[in-house]
């Protein structure tokens, strides 16, 4: 294996690229000018921050860093580079001088590949980077033939056992521990050995097992079922030979165990086809009727659910105009994006040429699957590619909310269908309910959707500050950015009905940015004007969070600006940050790294796992109204105390919200909470009302 | 005397990256006084990180070019932000500034014959 990867060419073809993170201009220019003599693609930043957000954007071959440099040293942005990756290992090597051994360890501890020395050789500089370069694809390779082999191994799924049938010890291969589900040891007993066996597959060993020790069988073939760590069941069946003593008394028993759960499943395959459509892999309409009925005998109670049909329109000029072949393609990919545009929890299926139904199920309330709804409708309708070609339909879309009161699959169906067909007649594009008043609701919200569309452009998307002030002094901290939409004809409207519109599609991340953009600058006016030490609070959303644009336009903001990064408080809701834990502590490591301080709002009303907290890269809590208006009961000031304890056993800061009270505020202070926010300090107000509070508060 | 400049170091480079050089030590020529400027105001303010950094930075990037004793002559000074000592260094600063006088002066020279 070792000889294949040697003779293995390496990537020769392919440009290499180089990071060079160095702050001195000569020396960057230097090895710019060296390595590309040498064929390399050279990639420079003047500084640490900047050579993180220059790694991110070009994912370089190898980087080359200086260790001191101003902003963000080389250590630091080592150990960012380190968090951000997650598969592949990109070498850094260090630039450091000889007289400072001691930053060669810090650097290999940080996670630096290797070093090279200052003055640098130059006659062995290119050496030096494709050795490394060499190595690390040498290295990438070896781990997938590695991962390769083990995997293969593990394909063939058997397993190889011996049982003593005197001392009942059992011996195997490591596989067949495996294939049982029990730790590797040499010395088990037969009832350790079948241990995960499912309690009911038991009797079947244990009855061939007593027909074995009484000689009575020669050859075994049994097959049963092992729990699986995380739950899984799988299906192992053994083949078995007896052998026997002179005296025929039976003394061994040797044989194989293999894995047949996906033998198994072929046999369920016939049970899967009758009851999926074969074009799209959905299920069909079979399927469906027995699904709904199930869910009709149990309809949860406060939430809504219903059924939802949608139909192609014009499909068969569609179709006629693609031909059918590609008419197939085009299902499958609708079938797909149904699958992506849907939650998990709703049920889909194909009942006929071109019409689909949703079960979609626990909706909080009308609102909610409105939104839902529009949602679906949004995503159907856009860009569809077949084999290249760009394609747009429209979908006619009928819905049928199920209540207690109508609760017969077929009635539902029924219902949904005639909305439909109303659609269609209507012109199609559209989604209608059946015979409610959901109608009108639902042509407002759209309309409303529509016109937030343009909001941006027609400068209607304000951003609102909120003061913060100390606990102790009540002297303004900062201020919280908030956005409100003025509408031209609705007025004022409120984020919390606009915020889920823009959630549901790319335009959250437009307006965030937005608010991000405009609260900088706004803070860097007050620094400006003198208030020097003011905090910006941004909140982020979901979408944002998740957008691989994030770390870049933090930075571009950061670079344009004068505020310094840790005035700049972003806030993510908690719900947000423990939605994927580990994946958004890296993350927020990346914009920790950026300067900026990070919140999390909401405190206390998701999910918290305070293992979790710790280990996240925050600086500040922000405690949610809601345990603040319970602060008159005795378990309110409890929860709030807890909190405030835990946060300054962690070094956090913390935001009380929504205060109003005085005694609320008498109780935070002695408490020792950092930062007050609420009505009593100020409403939310325009920028220039902001300044003219400031003034007044001076 | 020693050269103040490395002459074979200069012949390596020049060897490996050709008339590029010129841009190179056209541009130390250029940044290597804004450095002492910020090395004087570092000692002005009693700015010790400074005073290392640009310090640091100075010794690199002349270093980088075949500088004989201006990497450790910067380095004494590297040495003083490092132990937080941004007094009684004119003598330091002197040394530095004169001796990239005759870096500069020998690169000047370098350049007319070389190019």
């Amino acid at each position: 294996m070792p000889n294949n990867l040697t003779n293995t060419p390496l990537n020769t073809t392919k440009t290499m690229t180089v990071l060079v993170i160095e702050d001195d201009l000569v020396s960057r220019l230097t090895l710019r000018r060296v390595l590309e003599k040498a064929g390399f693609t050279v990639v420079e930043a003047v500084n640490g921050r900047e050579g993180f957000t220059r790694f991110m954007e070009v994912h370089p071959d190898l980087v080359l860093m200086d260790v001191m440099m101003p902003e963000m040293d080389g250590y630091a942005t080592t150990e960012a580079i380190r968090n951000y990756e997650q598969d592949r290992v990109v070498p850094i090597l260090m630039l450091t001088s000889l007289d400072d051994l001691k930053s060669i360890d810090l650097a290999f501890e940080v996670g630096a590949t290797d070093f090279i020395t200052k003055p640098i050789n130059w006659s062995l500089l290119t050496q030096r980077v494709k050795y490394a370069v060499r190595s690390s694809e040498i290295e990438d390779k070896l781990l997938t033939v590695q991962a390769q082999l083990k995997f293969s191994q593990k394909l063939s799924l058997l397993g190889y056992w011996e049982w003593d049938i005197s001392t009942n010890q059992v011996l195997g291969s490591d596989s067949v521990y495996d294939l049982f589900a029990v730790p590797v040891h040499p010395h088990m007993d037969m009832e350790q050995f079948i241990a995960n066996v499912l309690p009911q597959d038991l009797n079947i060993i244990q009855q061939t097992l007593l027909n074995v020790i009484q000689g009575k069988t020669k050859n075994i073939q049994i097959s049963f079922r092992v729990n699986h760590f995380g739950g899984s069941v799988r299906h192992i069946e053994c083949l078995g030979e007896v052998f026997f003593s002179d005296d025929d008394k039976p003394l061994k028993m040797k044989g194989s165990a293999q894995d047949i759960t996906r033998l198994h499943k072929a046999e369920t395959l016939i049970d899967y086809q009758a009851k999926h459509d074969q074009l799209t892999e959905l299920p069909n309409r079979v399927f469906f009727n027995e699904t709904l009925n199930t869910y009709l005998t149990n309809i949860p109670i406060n939430q809504i659910s219903a059924v939802v049909i949608l139909d192609i329109d014009r499909f068969k000029k569609v179709n006629d105009n693609l031909g059918q072949e590609k008419g197939d393609l085009l299902l499958s990919k609708i079938a797909k994006r149904l699958r992506r545009v849907t939650r998990e929890e709703d049920f889909i299926a194909r009942l006929g040429s071109d019409e689909f139904v949703i079960l979609v199920k626990n909706a909080k309330n009308e609102q909610e699957l409105n939104q839902s709804i529009i949602r679906i409708f949004r995503d159907l309708t856009k860009k569809y590619t077949i084999n290249e070609q760009e394609l747009f339909i429209t979908f006619s879309i009928g819905l049928c909310i199920i209540d207690q009161k109508t609760n017969i699959a077929s009635d539902l169906i029924a219902r949904a269908n005639i909305a439909r067909s109303e659609s269609k007649q209507a012109g199609g594009d559209q989604f209608l309910y059946y015979q409610t008043n959901m109608n009108a609701e639902a042509k407002k919200e759209l309309v409303l959707e529509n016109d937030l569309r343009k909001a941006l452009d027609n400068n209607e998307i304000e951003v609102y500050y909120q003061p913060q002030v100390y606990g102790n002094t009540l002297k303004p901290y900062g201020a919280e950015a908030l956005v409100r939409w003025n509408h031209p004809t609705e007025g004022i409207i409120s984020p919390v009905i606009f915020i889920p519109m823009a959630e549901s599609s790319e335009l959250i991340v437009e307006i965030g940015l937005f608010v991000m953009r405009s609260a900088v600058k706004e803070a860097e006016k007050w620094h400006s004007q003198g208030y020097n030490d003011l905090h910006i609070g941004i909140n982020l959303s979901g979408r944002q969070f998740a957008s691989s644009d994030l770390m870049k336009d933090v930075q571009s903001i950061l670079e344009n600006s004068n505020l310094p990064a840790k005035y700049i408080d972003l806030e993510i809701t908690e719900s947000l940050a423990m939605s994927d834990a580990d994946h958004n502590i890296s993350i927020l490591k990346g914009l920790k790294a950026l300067g900026v301080a990070i919140s999390i709002d909401d405190f206390g009303t998701g999910y918290s796992s305070l293992s979790y907290l710790h280990s996240f890269p925050v600086d500040t809590i922000k405690i949610d109204r809601s345990f603040i208006i319970n602060l008159d009961t005795k378990e309110g000031k409890a929860i709030v105390n807890t909190i405030i304890t835990m946060a300054n056993s962690l070094n956090l800061e913390v935001v009380a919200e929504g205060l109003e009270e005085k005694v609320h505020i008498d109780f935070l202070q002695e408490k020792n909470c950092a930062i007050f926010q609420g009505y009593k300090f100020g409403q939310p107000m325009k920028d220039y009302e902001f300044e003219q509070y400031l003034r007044k508060h001076k | 005397m020693k050269n103040s400049v490395d002459r074979s170091n200069l012949e390596t480079l020049k060897e490996i990256i050709g008339d590029d050089l010129k841009e190179i030590l056209f541009n130390f020529i250029k940044t290597s006084p804004e450095m002492i400027e910020q090395i004087k105001h570092a000692l002005n303010t009693e700015d010790a990180d400074a005073l290392r950094l640009h310090a640091h930075t100075l010794k690199g990037s002349s270093a980088n070019i075949g500088a004989v004793k201006l990497p450790d002559l910067s380095f004494e000074l590297e040495r003083k932000g490092i132990d937080g000592v941004t007094k009684g260094l004119e003598d330091n600063l002197l040394n530095v500034e004169t001796e990239l006088d005759n870096v500069n002066l020998f690169l000047q020279n370098y350049i007319s014959s070389a190019f």
